[in-house]
């Protein structure tokens, strides 16, 4: 649990840390197709639905989406 | 010159255009901005090893602007399953259909068979509330022979620290009902000659449930071999003239009703919510950060699934019951994903740490390197390692006269179990708006194959069934 | 200011005159009163942009900044936009656009002639040129005594843009806003038809064409020195210049067209296409944009 909460607070550093320099200039690169955080949406969906029914685990990048018969 | 790279002048140039303008793309001064719909289709083929589990899948995502920010995205999908599941029975060394002479012992892994359906469709709409928040509204639908599903979501997202840094909320809520092949959902951890035992004496509706493959080792034949006597599964075959109803110890017949046993249904209710943060770290990188929460509750086992019974002296199979799980789940998550833009190529990776309150925890890590080849074509290797642990109440058998725990299931996919899948992804732009796509990946589960609790003969037997799948995907993205 | 019904395109054109060029916004609509309500807000905000950014009037942003002795000035957020873009296009051009090298013309008069100056009355104005020695954070400027900014390399095409997004506003009607050869394009003319736009010949008449634009969308700029130049001994001295040497860029074409997805961006991309040179050609073909150079 303690390594946990460590690893989140590293995050939000590293999350908070770097962001005090980004002109609006400097968004070129990302506003590009393969910066994006779901750059295929469809191969992200069809990948969540297979481990979804083939693991206990699922979620952690929305909510939403629907569901299955398949777990 | 000396710049960056050649065309990093023009996408400087864009954005900075776009800052002198106070906009955020050169489309908010185009008229009719981008009224295409964009269209990403895929076709995906999924099978196990063995051939167990064939998933065919078509899906399309059509994405509709409808101006001023505004979009609406509709989902459509259909999946044809077939093949044979793992009913959770354990591994047997008793052949597992009739034969006289052979007495070489067939390891044989008790499958089910079934073929199914699903037609699922999701709509997703999202509006800009003001310059610097934006609310998405989505609901989605489901349905295939034995289950259907209803959901609705809600996220809201705001931009702050000049659009560097999103925050993001959603919850979502679902409604599904299981409606199982055979129309009887089984009482749970019960003795499979009394767990569909019919209870209604006032039927209304119609059995149904279809063998596909018959030559495939199944529950039955399983039964009517070595095992005891005394067990006995009720089963219900089609056949054209209405239902008919026989045991299967020996085949005597008994037609009990013609057609009219009401089908049951339960149901499950599952609300998730969602906090998230997006930020900006620098030109080239991009982190997201999740925390879920989610909590089921309703019907949660799974009505094919079984558990062995096993004797606590010899380890052989004595009997079969059904599983039972807790009618209620509590699951979190923490996911934590990074993009980072090399020279041209670009990584993405992801970890996601899970547990819930059935004592699983789980770790995922995601890695996927675009790797670009030339203006229009990319490779993108993908690996995936994922592990978890045991569910609380997950046995791969339980003993037969030990005292029965409240909970039991012997699904493989609640035991202790690491997953591992290589994949490659190619791509083609034809033209300015399309992109053709193949990939494939190949998964590969193991568990626990020799547990320290087994027992007796179990102890020369691969306790764990594993899996190796294959997963190939065509895509094709255009707009119009 | 006047708004006439093209019968011939079947468009409105309003036209008048601004920034020391002809400028007009053709409307694709057959309505006359949206046709009057774009003309007067482009117009208005044409004139706008002239006057706070002229260098020949007193009460403009620029005199203000260029009159300051020095004295560090605060400055609007319209104009801080424009810092910053200068700013970026002085890195991005590793030096070579610079808005502080307007005195140049205080040596340079391009009117055909043949009178070069002379090397030292350039070195002398380079004392004063640099956009490194001007101190911009925003909002304070503080310009070095001597030193001057001359918003005539973006202005044109900042006024450009800034017309289509009020235009967009305003309406989701295609308009082809035209300020002296610099313009944007805001969407498809009716029945998904195209704009035809038609490139100058440098070397020709008024009217002649050396090639043809047909566009959906988008600015298009064109960056040329046919008309203003130095000729002597053989030479022909252009008057896009190099704010490092203080004299012309050698070899650079009679005239580059780029198409882009703002006017400020065609004419950014056109501008470092001129200050390479020879090499004009290949930049823009890094640069995956429509373009034409004629030599």
């Amino acid at each position: 649990m303690r390594t946990l909460v460590a690893m989140i607070i590293a995050c939000s550093a590293l999350l908070l840390s770097g962001c005090a320099d980004v002109k609006p200039w400097d968004r070129d690169l990302l506003a590009q197709k393969k910066m994006q955080l779901v750059p295929a949406p469809v191969d992200n969906a069809l990948d969540e639905h297979v481990y979804f029914s083939k693991e206990a685990a699922s979620g952690g990048q929305g909510v939403g989406g629907g569901g299955c018969g398949c777990n | 010159m000396q710049l960056e790279g050649p065309s990093c002048v023009r996408a400087a140039l864009t954005a900075a255009s776009c800052g002198l303008l106070g906009i955020a793309s050169p489309s908010v001064i185009a008229s009719a901005a981008g009224d295409a719909t964009q269209a990403d289709t895929a076709l995906l083929y999924y099978a196990e090893h063995d051939g167990r589990v064939k998933v065919s899948e078509a899906t399309a995502r059509l994405e509709q602007p409808l101006g001023d920010g505004e979009t609406v995205t509709v989902t459509p999908t259909v999946d044809v399953i077939t093949g044979a599941s793992p009913t959770g029975a354990t591994m047997s060394d008793k052949p597992q259909t009739f034969t006289t002479t052979d007495t070489t012992p067939a390891y044989t892994l008790p499958l089910k068979s079934f073929s199914d359906r699903r037609y699922a469709i999701t709509v997703d709409w999202q509006q800009p509330l003001d310059r610097l928040t934006r609310s998405v509204l989505g609901a989605s639908a489901s349905t295939e022979k034995d289950y259907n599903s209803l959901g609705a979501s809600a996220t809201l997202m705001r931009d702050f620290n000049n659009k560097l840094t999103t925050l993001s909320a959603g919850i979502s809520g679902s409604l599904d009902s299981v409606e199982p092949a055979g129309g009887i959902v089984p009482q749970g951890l019960t003795p499979l000659a009394s767990a569909y035992a019919v209870a209604s004496a006032a039927p209304t509706g119609y059995f149904d449930y279809e063998y596909e493959d018959l030559s495939r080792p199944h529950i039955e034949d399983a039964l009517t071999t070595p095992v005891a006597a005394s067990t006995a599964l009720v089963h219900a075959i089609t056949t054209a003239s209405g239902a008919v109803i026989t045991t299967g110890n020996g085949g005597t017949s008994t037609s009990i009703v013609n057609g009219s046993i009401a089908r049951q249904t339960k149901n499950k209710e599952s609300v998730d919510g969602m906090i998230g943060l997006t930020q900006v770290v620098n030109r080239r990188t991009l982190m997201q950060l999740n925390y879920s929460l989610g909590v089921s509750s309703g019907y949660l086992t799974d009505p094919y699934k079984i558990i062995s019974m096993i004797n606590g002296t010899t380890g052989e199979t004595v009997d079969y019951r059904t599983e039972l799980r807790p009618d209620s789940r509590l699951r979190q998550s923490i996911y934590w994903k990074a993009v980072y833009h090399l020279n041209e190529d670009v990584i993405h990776f992801s970890y996601r740490y899970f547990w819930d309150d059935w004592g699983i925890r789980s770790n995922t890590v995601d890695l996927h390197y675009h790797f670009v080849l030339g203006d229009d074509f990319y490779v993108e290797p993908q690996f995936r390692y994922y592990t978890q642990s045991a569910a609380d109440f997950y046995h791969h058998s339980l003993v037969d006269v030990a005292v029965l725990p409240r909970f039991a299931s012997a699904d493989y996919r609640l035991a202790e179990m690491k997953s591992t899948s290589y994949g490659l992804k190619l791509a083609l732009a034809i033209g300015k708006d399309s992109e053709v796509s193949a990939r494939v990946t190949y998964m590969k589960q193991t568990g626990n194959s020799h547990p320290a609790n087994a027992i007796g003969v179990q102890r020369t037997l691969d306790l764990y069934p594993g899996l190796d799948a294959v997963i190939a995907q065509l895509g094709y993205s255009f707009t119009f | 200011m006047d708004c006439d019904w093209v019968e011939s395109a079947g468009h409105w054109r309003g036209s008048f005159s601004c920034m020391a060029s002809p400028c007009e916004i053709l409307i694709d609509s057959d309505d006359p009163n949206l046709a009057q309500l774009l003309t007067k807000l482009v117009s208005a905000e044409a004139l706008r942009i002239e006057q706070k950014y002229s260098r020949y009037r007193e009460d403009s942003e620029t005199s203000k900044i260029n009159h300051s002795a020095g004295q560090t000035v605060r400055v609007d957020a319209e104009t801080a936009r424009l810092l910053d873009y200068a700013d970026q296009c002085y890195r991005l051009s590793g030096g070579k656009f610079d808005i502080t090298s307007g005195i140049l013309r205080k040596a340079w008069r391009f009117d055909g002639s043949d009178r070069v100056p002379s090397p030292a009355a350039v070195a002398a104005l380079l004392e004063h040129i640099g956009w490194s020695r001007v101190s911009w954070q925003n909002p304070l400027l503080t310009l070095p005594p001597g030193m001057e900014l001359d918003f005539g390399g973006i202005g044109k095409e900042y006024a450009v843009d800034r017309c289509a997004l009020l235009c967009r506003q305003a309406t989701l009607v295609s308009t082809l806003i035209n300020f002296g050869g610099d313009m944007y394009i805001s969407g498809p003319r009716h029945g998904d038809g195209e704009w035809i736009v038609g490139i100058n010949d440098p070397y020709g008449s008024e009217n002649k064409q050396a090639g043809i634009l047909r566009l959906h969308r988008g600015g298009v700029a064109t960056s040329g020195d046919a008309r203003r130049f130095l000729f002597k001994d053989g030479v022909r001295y252009s008057h896009i210049l190099d704010p490092q040497s203080g004299w012309p860029v050698p070899d650079c074409p009679r005239s580059v067209t780029v198409a882009a997805q703002t006017c400020i961006e065609a004419g950014m991309l056109a501008t470092f296409a001129m200050l390479h040179g020879t090499q004009a050609e290949d930049f823009l073909k890094e640069q995956h944009v429509v373009h034409r150079c004629i030599w």
